[in-house]
């Protein structure tokens, strides 16, 4: 009865069983069966590379006995050419001594921070819905998930010494490993969907988040770039590297360059993003074109510390068991790393060191400001409402890029991105640093890191320290902070707005 | 039968291998031979074979997205996103548009072009709602130069099968 049922109504049954099963397997995405199915699949793959590798063997082997009659031929020849090898040896230890030398001489130093393992790439799948690569390395070398992985490449660049253009042999990122097997591994590639890094640009304000979920599938973008971050310039094509900050990457590794549609009025502000720009960016690393990578033997920093007894990875859990995330109270600072919560006590003293420096600066400008004020009674401040600055609150024990795009090394480039007086601007001063490519000789003595907001003005009362701090807005008297004036500097550009980027 | 099963599936092994070789690549774009497989099927077979062969041609391109360990460590896999889609259009194709379809250039074209679109959005839809959004997905241009290579694969695959339609069976 029911097989009659079944085969009367074969299509609609096959359909609601494909149906079913799909919907199943997406919605419970790490089930049995679809786990099956992967391994069925990787089963394959390994039955084709072993089938491969016998084939090869065979024929090997053929060759082999094909040559046997040459064996004894060969031998004499390779007797002679054994006496040709001494010399050989050394030529070699002369060109190995004359690489040595190349090597220092294009500064292209071996990574001594992380042991690393080289790796040839079987396949690139960037036709996938999800972009991949696979390696044929894996556990058995001691790879491990959330690796990073990096590629050799040429970049160009202008010599320090000579100021000459040319290239540079770099290492620069491909990705991080998602997945590993015993004798192969799969990279995430940065062009992937689900791929986000923090990172930089050294010498600049630019702090944004690498998004590989971009609508250009071989340029991801930069998102959360801060809106004071002007784009428009032909050095805003500096490289763009890895911070460091999110735990999975080394800080410094190379990414890539701002796309040039990307600069100036290209930089897209998204809506999306509370007002943040985006831009997009071209990587060093040819993905397609890839033949070798270097994973880095890093582990995210989260594992590297200790954790504690009661965080204790239980058996039966995945590798590096599950990552977590604890709970933050509402007396907890802003930016603190979540992990010094783990080293007992340390926390306590720095919130409470911390605490009271606060307190002491509050008082001392206040006291600063009454003086002020007494100094000068009958002129008012535009935007001194009296109200306590909120910039004491703020202390930060860590920054991140998403927070403060201009934090620790974020000196302003000269002329490059970063618009130095694009702070909200009550007071209608003008931004002496600011977006214009004439002011691009400035420089600006001294930019503490971590200060976002300079003051439009030159005078400002800024607290001491490396805090994060808000501009208190004061009528600018035209004093510039650059010192040395540019070429073509617009002398005290007072009530002109900022042209480009010049605040929100 | 089974021989003609098996000669079915060594095709839809093949046709999975020449799209992930990227061999057909153009500008980033590669053309989908197994939703091509799975729409010459459906109207030669019908219904029920366009179900299965979309099903299974969705599988095999799910299983090479492979294992994934997201943040937690714990590993996941994306099987069932093509396979819905493609045993979808192989059911609404080989039911709907059998008995109308006439072999032509542009009928093939056409009709791998609406289907690769179809196919295309419910992968782009159900990816959104079950992992999230993904922005740089390519809905038309992987349809339509399907599309253009479709009366090639299609004469060719009905040269190599030479198929007589034995009605609604597989």
């Amino acid at each position: 009865m029911l097989s009659d049922f079944l085969y009367r109504n074969k299509t609609g049954v096959s359909l609601v069983f494909c149906l079913t099963f799909s919907i199943v397997s997406m919605a419970w995405k790490g089930n049995g069966v679809s786990r099956l199915l992967v391994g069925v699949k990787n089963l394959g793959t390994g039955v084709s590379s072993a089938f491969t590798g016998l084939g090869q063997s065979v024929r090997g082997l053929w060759n082999s006995l094909e040559d046997y009659q040459n064996v004894l031929e060969r031998a004499e020849a390779l007797q002679k050419q054994l006496k040709q090898n001494d010399t050989l040896l050394a030529d070699y230890k002369k060109l190995q001594s004359e690489n040595q030398r190349l090597r220092e001489e294009l500064d292209f130093k071996p990574r001594v921070d992380y042991p690393t393992v080289r790796s040839e790439v079987l396949a690139v799948r960037l036709a996938s819905i999800y972009k991949t690569i696979i390696i044929d390395k894996g556990g058995d070398h001691g790879i491990k998930p959330f690796m990073p992985v990096v590629g050799k490449t040429l970049v160009s660049g202008l010599d320090p010494k000579t100021g000459e253009n040319r290239k540079y042999i770099v290492e620069a990122l491909v990705g991080k490993v998602i997945s590993v097997d015993s004798g192969n591994s799969v990279i995430q590639p940065l062009i992937n969907h689900e791929f986000r890094a923090g990172v930089r640009m050294p010498g600049t304000r630019l702090w944004a988040t690498l998004d590989g979920n971009s609508e250009r599938p071989l340029q991801p973008v930069l998102r959360y770039i801060s809106s004071f971050v002007t784009l428009n310039s032909d050095k805003a094509r500096l490289p763009v590297v890895t911070s460091g900050k999110g735990g999975i990457f080394p800080p410094g590794i190379l990414v890539g360059r701002i796309a040039r549609d990307s600069l100036g009025k290209g930089a897209k502000v998204d809506l999306g993003h509370t007002g943040f720009k985006t831009a997009y960016i071209e990587p060093f690393i040819d993905i397609a074109a890839l033949d070798t990578v270097v994973v880095i033997l890093k582990k995210p920093h989260a594992w590297a510390r200790k954790w504690p007894a009661s965080k204790e990875v239980k058996a039966g859990q995945p590798e590096m068991g599950k990552l977590v995330v604890p709970d933050f109270s509402a007396s907890e600072l802003p930016g603190t790393s979540q992990y010094l919560q783990y080293l007992p006590g340390v926390l306590a003293e720095q919130k409470e060191m911390l605490q009271k420096k606060a307190e002491e600066k509050k008082k001392k400008w206040l006291a600063k400001q009454k003086a002020k004020k007494k100094s000068q009674p009958k002129q008012n401040q535009p935007g001194d409402s009296g109200q306590e600055p909120d910039e004491f609150t703020d202390v930060y024990l860590d920054e991140g890029p998403a927070t403060n795009p201009g934090g620790p090394g974020g000196q302003p480039e000269p002329g490059t991105v970063g618009n130095p007086g694009g702070s909200p601007n009550p007071g209608g001063t003008a931004n002496p640093g600011g977006a214009s490519p004439d002011s691009g000789n400035q420089k600006k003595p001294g930019g503490a890191p971590g200060v976002n907001n300079n003051p439009p003005g030159g005078n400002q009362v800024t607290p001491p320290g490396n805090e994060k701090k808000t501009a208190t807005p004061k009528p600018s008297t035209g004093k510039s902070p650059s010192p040395p004036p540019a070429k073509k500097e617009k002398p005290a550009a007072n009530n002109n707005p900022a042209p480009d980027g010049g605040g929100p | 039968m089974f021989l003609e099963k098996l000669v079915i599936a060594i095709g839809l092994v093949l046709a999975n291998v020449i799209t992930g070789s990227g061999l057909f690549e153009i500008g980033g774009v590669n053309p989908d031979f197994i939703l091509i497989f799975t729409i010459f099927f459906a109207l030669r077979r019908g219904a029920f074979a366009g179900i299965w062969i979309g099903f299974f041609g969705g599988l095999l391109t799910d299983a090479d997205i492979g294992l994934v360990v997201d943040p937690t460590g714990a590993e996941t896999a994306k099987i069932g996103l093509h396979a819905l889609a493609y045993s979808l259009v192989g059911f609404g194709f080989g039911r709907f548009l059998k008995n109308i379809y006439r072999e032509s250039w542009a009928a093939a074209t056409l009709v791998v072009l609406v289907g690769g679109f179809l196919a295309r959005l419910l992968v782009y839809m159900n990816y959104n709602f079950f992992w999230g959004d993904i922005a740089g997905y390519s809905l038309l241009p992987t349809a339509a130069y399907s599309a253009v290579l479709a009366p090639m694969f299609f004469y060719s695959l009905a040269w190599l099968y030479k198929m007589e339609d034995p009605g609604e069976g597989f």
